[in-house]
């Protein structure tokens, strides 16, 4: 199980390192010259040269490269284009928002869609079944801005239990602050999870071995739970380890709409106010969101599944 | 179920042609002094943040987004299909190539994805559209990969070769025929989310920039006033919502013909 | 051998769920006695696998048993619903050794997890139990294998398993899928031979569904031929397959020898 681990760690650093070296690549497609932009618009030519050689652009591409890596490698990403801030630092104090979003997000949406997807397959082609097949086709359409809006309209303003929008600053506030953004957040992730979760347990629960199971007299709860439950884990478990990009990508919008101080938004301000090291910064924060949900859910898929090579 | 999709996009299509003769409001056309007007005989939806008529720019807006999303499916689909016939039928290292830079593409969260790379081209429609086929190509290529590689082995396949049979014909008679009806279901559904895409880009000012009367621009431009003229944002809403259950309904379509064969 | 019948099936019809009239079972009658061996035959499609099913109640969805029935015979008489005896004196082998047993149990816990769901075996004497099983269907060095997982054993292999989990709930009767046919031929034989040496030694009655007329020759004491969802004919074996009434069946025995 160890050298699994440890392999399948491996292949993902191997992912992060390419990731890495795409996301320096994007620094120098840039359009413009960034020399000429920290030098400013009156000054000399000597001047930006010298500042040219500073920033180590003359340098070639190679060695670039690897200063890049070795300051992300130190936790290094660089200042915002009007110097302000550190990048790294203004990550650390919008991490947390995305965090609390995205956890409660899929917590709420594992509970809903496993909850959804076991009523749908206990009559299957009944009511309850045609509703979630129906629903998950709808709510594809649904852009996650518009349903984050029309809770504001329809519940925020009316009811003046949630602020419309923004974080608070007490606990108190927080919490109320993210109900409607992880319930516009979880809207977005529950058609596509429900679908799959069915269609995995249909597919165990049509299963021969279940069969088996109830011809030796096994019936309810043990029938579930030895059968169902523990063969229908295993597909859960990766559907939700490849949902990490459905749900980081979701916090752009869901941010935006909600005006949370978290990652997201810091990416849509970065692009607007054409912010290269922020954009890259975070461009390489989220795909090793993505990158680390991946390997831990192939572990664990490995761990609970016996027919999977563990050497 | 595929004709009822097929005609709310098409019906929303043709509206979108003939927008111009729907309505006698140009749509761009800006009085500042009858801003945020109340629907009415004259404005049946009412005025925007700067006078301009609500009807008028829904409707255009239909020429904006439908055939945008379309485009934005369209492209990927043969990037993809061409790259996932190349990576299954030429094996090998072409395949290594085409996967791993596949895992790459995918490795990133797609909006995150979408915004970095319109980042780098500048905001715009044709932004959004070179940023679409840079990410979507890989669920065409990774489907019809597997297809090519579970038809190489069959029998046919084989006989057709020995039989002297050029590769192209076998491609094009045996293979395509075979998956294209799980492609058509995935450009429909790939449709709904190119569309919705389009929309949030254009929300986060970063896809069709203004004046142009694209809906999720509009959705933005409405959300100071929700607590008044809620409609501003909830109606361009409704119809991106409306189109996306369309596509939606072509593409469940497309997948019980697909089931069938 | 006696002559006390044990299972009784009466107008056993089975339709699809959607379009009750298109009918997959029209009419199927069976007694079956203590320890007696029947056995089902029949082209793909004749509805024979779907009826051993319905005698059970273990039919897939989209179908259903839309008439007639099928009782356990108590020993003093009494009746009871079929279904409601599943794993309770009637026990089921199916065809796939593959896909029938369940990849996340180990087999040792596999083999008794009939009985101990229902509370008849403590955890404590249910690996005695597993070992006593394994044994009985022949499987060699049952200690180790009874760590394995279920993708871990060939298919003979798996087939005993299936065997030992059916016996662990004692059955009185035994109704067999086609239990050879997606085995390697070496193998059938085997597997054919450990059934009716079930036979002898538990005095167990069972149902047949095979396709070979060959092993019905040898094993069973009833033979039922069916053909689109009908008995076209039924009878002790030897009279049967020697002076058949039935012009399919007579083509059937024919193909054989």
């Amino acid at each position: 199980m160890l050298q699994f681990v440890a392999r399948r760690s491996l292949q993902g650093l191997a992912v992060l390192l390419v990731v890495l070296v795409a996301s320096f690549a994007l620094l120098k497609f840039v359009p413009g010259d960034p020399a000429r932009q920290v030098a400013g618009p009156r000054a000399t030519e000597e001047q930006v040269e010298s500042i040219r050689e500073d920033l180590g652009l003359n340098d070639n591409v190679g060695v670039q490269m690897w200063r890049y890596l070795g300051r992300l490698v130190q936790g290094d990403f660089g200042s915002t284009t009007n110097g302000a801030s550190e990048v790294a630092d203004l990550i650390r104090q919008n991490l947390p928002v995305t965090l609390w979003l995205v956890s409660t997000s899929l917590f709420v949406t594992a509970i809903v869609s496993l909850g959804l997807a076991l009523l749908a397959v206990r009559r299957p082609g009944r009511l309850i079944d045609r509703l979630v097949v129906v629903t998950g086709s709808v709510g594809l359409a649904v852009p996650s801005f518009w349903l984050g809006i029309v809770l504001l309209i329809v519940v925020a303003r009316p009811t003046g239990w949630f602020p419309i929008g923004g974080w608070g600053e007490s606990f108190g506030e927080r919490v109320r602050a993210i109900v409607l953004p992880c319930v516009t957040l979880t809207a977005s992730l529950v058609p596509v999870t429900t679908r799959s979760l069915r269609t995995s347990m249909l597919k165990v629960r049509r299963s021969e071995y279940v069969a088996a199971g109830r011809s030796v007299g096994l019936t309810g709860i043990s029938l579930f739970w030895h059968f169902v439950l523990r063969n229908s884990l295993v597909p859960t478990v990766a559907l939700f380890a490849s949902l990490a990009g459905m749900v980081l990508s979701g916090t752009v919008l869901v941010e935006a709409t909600f005006a949370l101080p978290g990652l997201g938004q810091m990416m849509v301000v970065g692009a607007i106010n054409r912010d290269v090291n922020v954009i890259q910064g975070l461009t390489v924060v989220f795909a090793t969101g993505v990158i680390l949900f991946n390997v831990v859910g192939d572990i664990v898929v490995a761990w609970l599944d016996p027919r999977i090579e563990r050497r | 179920m595929l004709a009822t999709g097929l005609s709310i996009v098409g019906l929303v299509f043709l509206i979108g042609l003939l927008a111009p003769l729907l309505t006698s409001h140009d749509p761009l056309a800006q009085n500042v002094r009858d801003r945020l007007a109340s629907p009415s005989g004259d404005h049946w939806l009412g005025t925007d943040l700067l006078g301009r008529d609500v009807f008028s720019r829904l409707l255009h807006g239909a020429r904006i987004d439908v055939p945008l999303a379309v485009i934005a499916t369209l492209v990927p689909a043969v990037i993809g299909v061409t790259l996932g016939i190349v990576s299954g039928f030429f094996g090998r290292r072409v395949d290594a190539v085409v996967m791993r830079l596949a895992d790459v593409v995918q490795a990133f969260p797609v909006y995150i994805f979408l915004v970095a790379l319109v980042f780098l081209l500048g905001p715009g429609a044709r932004s959004f559209v070179v940023a679409s086929a840079c990410i979507s190509w890989v669920g065409y290529a990774r489907l019809v990969r597997a297809e090519v590689l579970s038809l190489k082995g069959r029998d046919f396949i084989v006989a057709a070769q020995a039989a002297g049979i050029g590769r192209r014909r076998v491609l094009g008679r045996h293979l395509l025929p075979n998956v294209m009806p799980q492609v058509y279901a995935y450009m429909a559904s790939d449709a709904v989310l190119a569309l919705v895409a389009l929309a949030s880009l254009s929300f986060l000012s970063l896809g069709v920039q203004p004046p142009e009367p694209e809906w999720g621009r509009m959705i933005a431009d409405g959300v100071d006033r929700i607590r008044s003229e809620w409609w501003l944002s909830a109606v361009p809403g409704l119809a991106i919502v409306i189109v996306g259950i369309g596509f939606s309904l072509v593409a469940y379509g497309f997948e019980r013909q697909a089931a069938r064969r | 051998m006696s002559g006390v019948t044990i299972l009784e099936v009466e107008g056993l019809r089975v339709a699809t769920s959607t379009h009750p009239s298109l009918e997959l079972v029209r009419g199927f009658d069976l007694q079956v006695r203590e320890g007696e061996t029947v056995g089902l035959v029949g082209e793909s499609g004749s509805g024979k696998s779907l009826t051993l099913r319905a005698i059970c109640g273990l039919l897939p969805d989209g179908v259903r048993r839309s008439s007639g029935s099928a009782h356990m015979i108590g020993p003093g008489g009494s009746t009871v619903d079929a279904p409601t005896q599943l794993g309770r004196g009637i026990a089921m082998v199916f065809q796939e050794p593959m896909i029938s047993l369940n990849p996340t149990m180990r087999i040792g816990d596999l083999v008794t997890i009939g009985p101990r769901s229902q509370g008849l075996l403590t955890r404590a004497r249910a690996h005695e139990r597993a070992i006593e099983l394994m044994h009985e269907v022949g499987i060699a060095d049952p200690e180790r294998r009874s760590r394995a997982w279920p993708h871990e054993l060939s298919g003979g292999l798996r087939q005993r398993v299936m065997i030992a989990m059916a016996l662990a709930t004692e059955p009185r009767i035994l109704l067999c899928d086609e239990p050879t046919t997606a085995l390697d031929v070496s193998v059938q034989d085997q597997i054919l031979r450990l059934l009716l040496g079930l036979k002898e030694s538990r005095g167990l009655a069972m149902v047949l569904v095979t396709h070979d007329l060959a092993v019905v020759s040898q094993v069973c004491d009833q033979i039922v031929v069916m053909k689109q969802g009908h008995i076209v004919e039924q009878g002790e074996t030897d009279r049967v397959l020697h002076d058949p009434t039935d012009e399919y069946t007579r083509r059937l025995i024919e193909a054989v020898s």
